[in-house]
């Protein structure tokens, strides 16, 4: 590699690195405005953040809507993967695509859609909307994962199974299941953070008393300005940061993306 | 241990004919080989019997029970498939454990018949060991032990030994052999290696397009193939078209396009029928000189000389009614140093009546 190319590398950490590292630099500032550098420091944002009543009921919501979602969205993930991958059917690979297009389709859009959808059918609870939606939002991520995985489990050991005397479910149970468990639980772990994260779906299905973190966060810098954001983007950050060190210890990130 | 029997088995993949009507009889405790090259219907035969492909026509019975219908979790047979399979998240104990554990079997039970199983492919021992930490030929062997130790009524291989190297395959077949007929367990095995066949098996059926073209002992189909494409696969070279000249006592009559052959072969066909006359490689004499007028031999030149090591291949011209025609032909080198012929050498060659055989077209 020559020089330039390393320079070129660094530069582009730097690039990507800058506004997560001023981020946290700024939430340990001990002043009133976030500015950076930080005249003094202290842990005082953090103790704001964490007993201020806005944060931590909406940080709750998200947390029990993230979970939720993912444990609903996981067992169809893996069977829609289970039939993608091992049936032969007309219109498979559409389906395939089609199972994939909340990737694809502008979040925005499928907010909405989702929003004028449970308005027809009439159903008013918040927190069951925010579910419906997320578990469609977090979906394609859980079958694409699942879909990795259960492409490099070998036919033939399943069948070998069969001939030993186990029927489809056990096969399921006790090959095919624990071969695909790491890709599930990243699939999980994925679909967890993206419920979490998600901003332009949640927009259309929240209220006032019924808040996601991230839409607080938003409601909270449109009449505040002060560290406290700093400190919650900067625990959120060491949140996915911890997510993404258990992927990789459970399976290989790289594995996890498919690349 | 039971008998397998194939009535008509058809399966077809949209266009193509996978298998194409076979039928076949198997003994109590035999062991039959599916011969052919790739794409003739072999795996899919054995597949049928294991229930992993269902057929589109026919019947299948173990023992005496139809088994068409039933699915393969309930057909109590045992099978090796050339990836061996194994449940990679298991250690070989619990590999082995599969079957009976499906069948409720008692834990204590288990055990014993797990190391039974184990000693029998000779690996005692290795119950903890996971399969990434064994060898190709061992990973084989947990794949034997799994599937016998649930004693199933046949047991099927397909390829087993297709991924192990020569000198590997070779001991395993010796070991496979030895422990078939020991616990007289009947077995169908699915090779394209006619050696590996011959070694292995009470009977081989050598397949083709979907149908089986010869069904017989290994010494029959090796010297007495019944078509070209078995002559062939059994490794006969030389193939020449005859037509039939009639019989002269106990011989068959031919001119193979302008040389005068003469078999211990019955007459298969009228006279003046054309047929082939097959040859091999193996049979041929080679000498110094000139042929005589005698049936059966022929004079030449030598095109390609290639040294083996045991033994020296010749590729010979020889004049044909329809011109030159290619002769291959081995020598078994006995203290020789390199071949005996070069290049361009004239070359006499002859046969005995007895290797000649006749194929019809």
């Amino acid at each position: 590699m020559t020089r330039a190319f390393h320079v070129y590398i660094g530069f582009l950490i730097v690039f990507i690195m800058a506004p997560i590292l001023i981020v946290a630099v700024v939430s340990f500032s001990g002043g009133k405005v976030p500015e950076f550098p930080p005249k003094s420091f202290s842990f005082q944002w953090y103790d704001y953040a964490l007993n201020y009543s806005l944060f931590t009921r909406s940080a709750v919501n998200s947390a029990w809507l993230a979970l939720i979602s993912t444990v609903i969205a996981a067992p169809i993930a893996v069977a829609a993967a289970l039939a993608i991958v091992r049936k032969r059917f007309p219109g498979r690979d559409a389906i395939q695509t089609f199972l994939l297009a909340p990737l694809i389709v502008p979040s925005i859009v499928i907010g909405l859609s989702i929003l004028l959808g449970f308005a027809t059918v009439g159903i008013r609870d918040i927190f069951f909307r925010l579910i419906g939606a997320h578990v469609l939002i977090t979906f394609p991520y859980l079958v694409r994962t699942v879909i990795a995985s259960l492409s490099r489990v070998d036919v033939t050991v399943e069948e070998a199974a069969r001939t030993l005397g186990a029927n489809n479910w056990r096969t399921f149970w006790h090959v095919t299941l624990p071969l695909i468990r790491p890709g599930i639980i990243a699939g999980m772990l994925f679909s967890f953070i993206v419920s979490f994260d998600n901003v332009s779906v949640s927009l259309f299905l929240t209220s006032a008393r019924t808040n996601t973190l991230p839409l607080a966060i938003l409601s909270y810098v449109e009449f505040n300005f002060d560290p406290s954001i700093a400190a919650i983007s900067t625990m959120l950050i060491l949140f996915s940061l911890g997510a993404a060190v258990i992927l990789e210890r459970v399976v290989g990130l790289r594995k996890v993306l498919g690349v | 241990m039971t008998t397998v029997e194939l009535k008509k088995v058809a399966k077809r993949y949209g266009q193509t004919a996978a298998i194409d009507g076979v039928s076949l009889a198997i003994a109590k405790g035999e062991f039959v080989t599916l011969l052919g090259p790739s794409g003739c219907g072999k795996t899919t035969t054995l597949r049928v019997v294991a229930g992993l492909v269902e057929s589109d026509a026919g019947s299948v019975s173990l023992g005496n029970i139809d088994v068409t219908n039933i699915p393969t979790h309930k057909r109590n047979i045992g099978m090796v498939f050339q990836s061996h399979a194994l449940f990679p998240h298991m250690t070989v104990e619990e590999n082995v454990s599969f079957g009976l554990r499906m069948r409720g079997v008692a834990a204590d039970q288990r055990s014993t018949n797990i190391n039974r199983a184990l000693e029998l492919v000779r690996l005692p021992g290795f119950n903890a060991r996971y399969p990434h930490q064994l060898s190709g030929g061992q990973q084989q062997r947990v794949a034997l032990a799994r599937a016998l130790v649930i004693q199933p009524s046949v047991l099927l291989l397909d390829e087993p030994f297709g991924a192990l190297d020569r000198k590997l395959r070779d001991t395993m077949q010796v070991e496979l052999r030895e422990l078939t007929r020991r616990i007289g367990i009947t077995s169908i095995f699915v090779t394209h290696d006619q050696e590996e066949a011959l070694i292995l098996s009470d009977r081989i059926a050598v397949m083709n397009m979907g149908c089986i073209e010869q069904l017989g002992t290994p010494a029959e189909v090796f010297e007495r193939p019944q078509t070209k494409f078995v002559a062939d696969f059994m490794g006969v070279a030389n193939f020449v078209p005859a037509s039939v000249l009639g019989s002269r006592g106990p011989l068959t009559a031919l001119d193979a396009d302008g040389i005068a052959v003469e078999s211990t072969d019955a007459i298969q066909a009228a006279t003046g029928a054309t047929i082939e006359v097959a040859l091999r490689a193996e049979h041929i004499t080679i000498g110094e000189g000139d042929a005589g007028t005698s049936s059966n031999s022929v004079a030449g030149s030598v095109a390609s000389a290639v040294y083996h090591g045991n033994a020296s291949t010749y590729e010979v011209m020889v004049p044909g009614r329809s011109g030159q025609r290619r002769l291959v032909v081995r020598e078994a080198n006995r203290g020789a140093t390199g071949v005996r012929f070069a290049t361009g050498a004239k070359v006499a060659l002859s046969w005995p009546s007895g290797a000649v055989r006749l194929l019809s077209r």
